[in-house]
C-alpha cells in the first residue's frame, strides 16, 4: 500500500511537467478557473462558456458587472485544494487566493494569469484598460475579441460629450470613501470632463469639514443602489453635513459593478458622468 | 414593650428540612442565648424570625405585625440584624459603616440629618469607637470590626436586636466587651437574642436559653431550669459535668 | 459646599474644558479667533456648520459615552462589591453590538432608526440579566468575570459570522468600529436617537444608588438593614444594560472605559459606592474626550480607533487593580 503510493507520488510528480509556465501556449484553455471577481469579468467576456470550467461565487454578486451572465456558471472558492481538485489549465486571477497564489499554482504546473493593474482609462500605454483588455484577451485565447472590445470602447471614449465648465466632481460611496489622484476613479471622473473635488491622493474619508464651505458641482455616487437595507454606522456619507450633499439635486448615481474593478465597464460609469451633467 | 413571636416555624431547603415546628419568643427586656451544635438549625431559624427566609409553614410577628407583610425598611426598623458573615466590601469610615445602620431611616451616606448624626455618635459612644471614628476599616483589628458591627447595629435604634455569633473568632476580652455591650443594650430596655457556642461564657449574661438540635428546638427557660449534664451531653455529644453555673466538658461521648 | 460638591463642580468644569478644546481640532485647520466666533455664533456659516454640526458633535458623544460606561461601571462594581467589575470586562458591551450589528444587517433597522438602540440595549440586558443570575448562584466574582470573557468572545465570533453572511464584502471597517468603538462622524441626530434611553438608565441607577451603599456590608447584612435585595439587583442590572445599550449603539463596544475612573474616584468619596457614581461619570467622559482628542492629534495616516485607546489605558488600569487586591476582612 505504501510502495504504491509513493509510485502514484512519482508519477504524479514527473508527469506534471517540470518546465515554468509563464505564458499560456497558442491552444486554447478549455479548464479555465477563475479566482476573484474582477478576474470573472473578463472570462466570462472574453472566454466561449465551455472553455470556463468555474468561476468565483462572487460573480453573481450585486458589484459583477457580468452577474446575468455568470448565473448558472460553477463556482468554485478560491482554496487552492479546490481548484486544483479540478485540474485547470489556467487559472486567472487578480486578487484572489491570496497573495502568493501565483507562485503556488505555478509551482503546481498551472499557468496563472494575472489581471492587471488598470491605473488610466486611456491616456498612458502601460496600465490603461485597452492593454489590460488585449492582455486578458491573448490569455484566453481570443485576441480578436478582445480587438473589438477595445474598438468599441475607444469609439465611445471618443463619443463622449466631456464637461467643458470646470466643474469638480466628488466620489462618494455609502462607507464614505472618496479617492484623488493616481487611482482609476480619478481618471474617470477627468475622462468625463470634471475635476476631482478631491485633491488628496489615496482612498480616504470624504472631507467632511470642506463640505461645509464648498460643495461639489456633483457627487458621483457609486455602490448606493446595491445597499438595500444596510450603511455602514460610521460612514462619513451619513452624517448631515454629507446628505445634503447627495440628496440636493446634483447627484450621479454609479453602480456599483462599474468601479468594483478595473474593466472595460468603466466606460459606463465615464457616460453617465459626462451625460449626467449635460441635464 | 415590643415583641417578636415565631410560631411553629418549619424552613425547608431542596428537601431538607432545616427548621421542624419551632416556636419561640423574644421580648425587651430579654437576653436570649441561643444554644446547639453546628448544623442544628440556629442560622435557618435566626434568618426566618428576622424575614429573610420564608418559612415553609408558620409565621413570625413582630411588634403585632406579620413579618411577611412588611416591607424590608419596616423590618428593619424594627430588628437589627447582625448576621455571621460580616464582610466589608471597601474600606469605608468606621463612621460611614456605622451610619449604614440609619439605612431604614432612608438616610444617604454623606448627607445625614441631625437625628441620625446623633443615633450614629450614640452608637460609636456606646461602642467606645470614638477615637476610631475617623478611620478606615482595612486598618482595625478583629475585635475592634466587631464592635464596629455592633454600633451599626445599634446604630439603627430598634428595639429588638439579633446577631449569630457575634464572638466568633474574637480574643476572650473582645468577647467579653462585646457581649457587655449586648447587655447594655437589654438593660436601657431594648431584647436581644444571641447565639453562642461557649455556654459557660453564656451563662455570665442570658437571662434565658434556647437550646436546639436537629432542628428543633428541645429546651426554653432560664439558665438555671436548662442545664444540666443531660442536656449538654444529649444536644452536643460530650460528656460534661455541670456544678451551679460552672460547666466542664470532659470529653467527647 | 461639600466634599463631594466641590469634586463634582472641578469635573463639570474640567468636562465643558475639554469639550470646548476638542471643538479646535479637525481635519480643517480652523485658527482659535473663528472657532471661538463659530462657538458665539457670528462666525461665517461654514465654520459654524463645521463647529457646531462636525466637531461638538464628535465631543459630546466621546463624552456621553464615557459618561455612561463609568456610571455603568460604578454602579455594576456597587452591586458586585469588586472594582473590577465593567460592562465592557463583563461583555455587556459586545453582547450589545453584536445585537446591534445583527439588527443592522438583516434590515431591521430599515422599520424605524429607533430599532438601533433598541436592540443593543436588548444585547446589553440579555448579558445583565446573565451576569446577575450568575451573581446570584456563585461569590466569585472571578467567575463573573469569566463569563464576561466567554460573553465577548461569543459575541466577536457570532459578529464575524455576520461579516461572512452579509452581502458586501465591504463592511469590514464597520465591524472593526463596533467591535472596537468610535466617534468619528457622529452628528446631533445620532446622539439624539440614544439621549433619551441614556437619560433613562442614567436616572434608574442614580434613583437606586442608595441601596449601593447598604451593599458594603455583604448581602445578608444589607437586607437586614432594609435593603430589598431582589429589587436593587433587578434595578441595577436594568440601568446598567439601558445606559450600556445606549453608549454602545452610538459608539461601538468601547472597553475598560469603567474601570479606571471609579478607582480613582473611590478614596476621595470614602470608598462609597452611591457617591462613587456621579464623579465617575463625569471624569470617565473626560478621559474619553480627551483620548478622542489624542485619537485625532496622533500622527498615524489611519485614524486610531477610539476603543484601541481606551483599551491602552483602562487594560494595564485592570491589570493593576487586580493584582493589588486584598480582600477587606471577608
Amino acid at each position: 500500500m505504501k510502495w504504491s503510493a509513493i509510485l502514484l507520488c512519482a508519477v504524479v510528480l514527473v508527469g506534471c511537467s517540470v518546465e515554468h509556465p509563464t505564458r499560456p501556449d497558442a491552444a486554447l484553455p478549455m479548464r479555465i478557473v477563475s479566482l476573484d471577481y474582477c478576474a470573472d469579468q473578463y472570462v466570462l467576456r472574453l472566454a466561449d462558456r465551455n472553455q470556463i470550467l468555474a468561476i468565483s461565487p462572487n460573480a453573481v454578486s450585486d458589484f459583477s458587472y457580468m452577474r446575468e451572465t455568470a448565473t448558472g456558471v460553477p463556482t468554485v472558492r478560491p482554496s487552492a485544494e479546490d481548484v486544483l481538485a479540478l485540474r485547470p489549465d489556467l487559472v486567472v486571477r487578480s486578487f484572489g487566493g491570496g497573495p502568493n497564489a501565483s507562485t503556488f499554482f505555478e509551482r503546481a504546473g498551472v499557468p496563472v494569469l494575472q489581471v492587471g493593474w488598470a491605473s488610466n482609462v486611456d491616456s498612458e500605454e502601460m496600465g490603461s484598460i485597452p492593454s489590460l483588455i488585449e492582455h486578458m484577451a491573448s490569455g484566453l485565447g481570443h485576441p480578436d475579441r478582445g480587438d473589438a472590445l477595445v474598438a468599441s470602447f475607444r469609439r465611445r471614449l471618443v463619443a463622449v460629450r466631456k464637461q467643458s465648465g470646470g466643474e469638480n466632481a466628488l466620489y462618494m460611496t455609502p462607507s464614505g470613501v472618496t479617492t484623488g489622484p493616481g487611482s482609476l476613479v480619478h481618471e474617470m471622473l477627468v475622462a468625463a470632463g470634471y475635476q476631482n473635488f478631491q485633491e488628496d491622493p489615496g482612498w480616504r474619508s470624504i472631507p467632511l469639514e470642506r463640505l461645509a464651505y464648498e460643495q461639489p458641482d456633483i457627487v458621483a455616487a457609486a455602490f448606493f443602489e446595491a445597499i438595500t437595507n444596510h450603511t455602514d454606522a460610521w460612514s462619513a456619507s451619513r452624517h448631515p453635513v454629507a446628505r445634503q450633499q447627495i440628496h440636493n439635486g446634483n447627484r450621479v448615481a454609479l453602480q456599483g459593478a462599474w468601479t468594483a474593478c478595473g474593466g472595460w465597464f468603466i466606460m459606463d460609469a465615464i457616460e453617465a458622468l459626462a451625460d449626467g451633467s449635460i441635464e | 414593650m415590643a415583641e417578636l413571636n415565631a410560631r411553629k416555624i418549619t424552613v425547608t431547603a431542596k428537601e431538607v428540612r432545616l427548621v421542624h415546628d419551632a416556636s419561640i419568643d423574644l421580648a425587651s427586656g430579654e437576653l436570649v442565648v441561643l444554644l446547639g451544635p453546628n448544623g442544628a438549625g440556629k442560622t435557618s431559624l435566626i434568618r426566618a424570625m428576622v424575614g429573610l427566609e420564608t418559612p415553609t409553614t408558620g409565621q413570625v410577628s413582630i411588634c403585632g405585625d406579620v413579618m411577611r407583610l412588611l416591607n424590608p425598611l419596616q423590618r428593619a426598623r424594627r430588628l437589627s440584624y447582625l448576621p455571621q458573615a460580616r464582610p466589608l466590601a471597601w474600606p469605608s469610615k468606621v463612621r460611614d459603616v456605622v451610619a449604614l445602620g440609619r439605612y431604614s431611616h432612608g438616610v444617604t451616606i454623606g448627607r445625614l440629618r441631625g437625628i441620625d448624626v446623633k443615633a450614629v455618635d450614640r452608637a460609636i459612644a456606646s461602642c467606645d469607637l470614638t477615637e476610631l471614628a475617623d478611620r478606615n476599616t482595612d486598618t482595625l483589628s478583629g475585635g475592634e470590626l466587631a464592635r464596629v458591627h455592633c454600633a451599626r447595629a445599634f446604630a439603627t435604634e430598634a428595639p429588638l436586636f439579633i446577631a449569630d455569633e457575634p464572638t466568633a473568632a474574637l480574643d476572650p476580652r473582645h468577647q467579653f466587651r462585646v457581649m457587655n455591650l449586648v447587655r447594655s443594650f437589654v438593660d436601657a430596655g431594648g431584647g436581644a437574642l444571641v447565639v453562642l457556642h461557649d455556654i459557660q461564657f453564656a451563662t455570665k449574661f442570658a437571662s434565658r436559653f434556647v437550646w436546639m438540635k436537629a432542628g428543633r428546638i428541645v429546651a426554653d427557660g432560664s439558665p438555671k431550669e436548662t442545664l444540666t449534664a443531660d442536656r449538654i451531653s444529649s444536644i452536643y455529644g460530650v460528656k460534661a459535668k455541670v456544678d451551679g453555673f460552672h460547666v466542664e466538658m470532659e470529653g467527647a461521648l | 459646599m461639600s466634599d463631594q460638591g466641590r469634586l463634582n463642580l472641578i469635573l463639570v468644569v474640567a468636562s465643558a474644558a475639554a469639550i470646548f478644546a476638542a471643538c479646535f481640532i479637525g481635519s480643517t485647520p480652523l485658527p482659535a479667533e473663528r472657532v471661538i466666533a463659530a462657538f458665539f455664533g457670528t462666525g461665517i456659516s461654514g465654520d459654524q456648520l463645521v463647529v457646531w454640526s462636525i466637531r461638538l458633535p464628535r465631543a459630546l458623544s466621546a463624552f456621553l459615552v464615557g459618561a455612561a460606561l463609568g456610571l455603568s461601571g460604578a454602579a455594576l462594581q456597587g452591586l458586585l462589591r469588586n472594582p473590577l467589575a465593567e460592562p465592557g470586562v463583563l461583555g455587556v458591551s459586545a453582547s450589545a453590538s453584536l445585537a446591534a450589528t445583527f439588527s443592522l444587517y438583516y434590515g431591521l433597522v430599515a422599520l424605524s432608526p429607533l430599532i438601533l438602540p433598541i436592540s443593543a440595549i436588548i444585547g446589553a440586558l440579555a448579558a445583565t440579566t446573565l451576569l446577575a443570575v450568575a451573581a446570584i448562584r456563585t461569590r466569585s466574582v472571578v467567575t463573573l468575570i469569566l463569563i464576561g470573557v466567554g460573553l465577548s468572545s461569543f459575541a466577536g465570533a457570532a459578529m464575524s459570522l455576520l461579516m461572512n453572511l452579509a452581502p458586501n464584502p465591504f463592511s469590514l471597517s464597520d465591524m472593526i468600529n463596533w467591535m472596537l468603538g468610535s466617534v468619528a462622524n457622529r452628528s446631533l441626530n445620532d446622539i439624539a436617537l440614544v439621549l433619551p434611553f441614556l437619560i433613562a438608565g442614567a436616572a434608574t441607577l442614580l434613583v437606586t444608588s442608595r441601596g449601593l451603599s447598604a451593599l458594603t456590608l455583604g448581602e445578608e447584612a444589607a437586607a437586614g438593614v432594609g435593603l430589598n435585595l431582589r429589587r436593587q439587583r433587578i434595578l441595577t442590572v436594568l440601568g446598567a444594560g439601558i445606559t450600556t445599550g445606549a453608549s454602545v449603539a452610538l459608539a461601538g463596544a468601547i472597553g475598560f472605559v469603567g474601570i479606571v475612573a471609579p478607582h480613582i474616584v473611590r478614596p476621595f468619596v470614602g470608598y462609597d459606592p452611591a457617591r462613587t457614581l456621579v464623579p465617575s461619570a463625569l471624569l470617565s467622559g473626560l478621559i474619553l474626550v480627551i483620548a478622542d482628542i489624542g485619537v485625532r492629534v496622533a500622527p498615524t495616516t489611519n485614524e486610531l480607533k477610539l476603543g484601541v485607546v481606551a483599551a491602552l489605558i483602562g487594560a494595564p488600569a485592570f491589570a493593576w487593580i487586580a493584582m493589588q487586591r486584598r480582600t477587606v476582612n471577608g
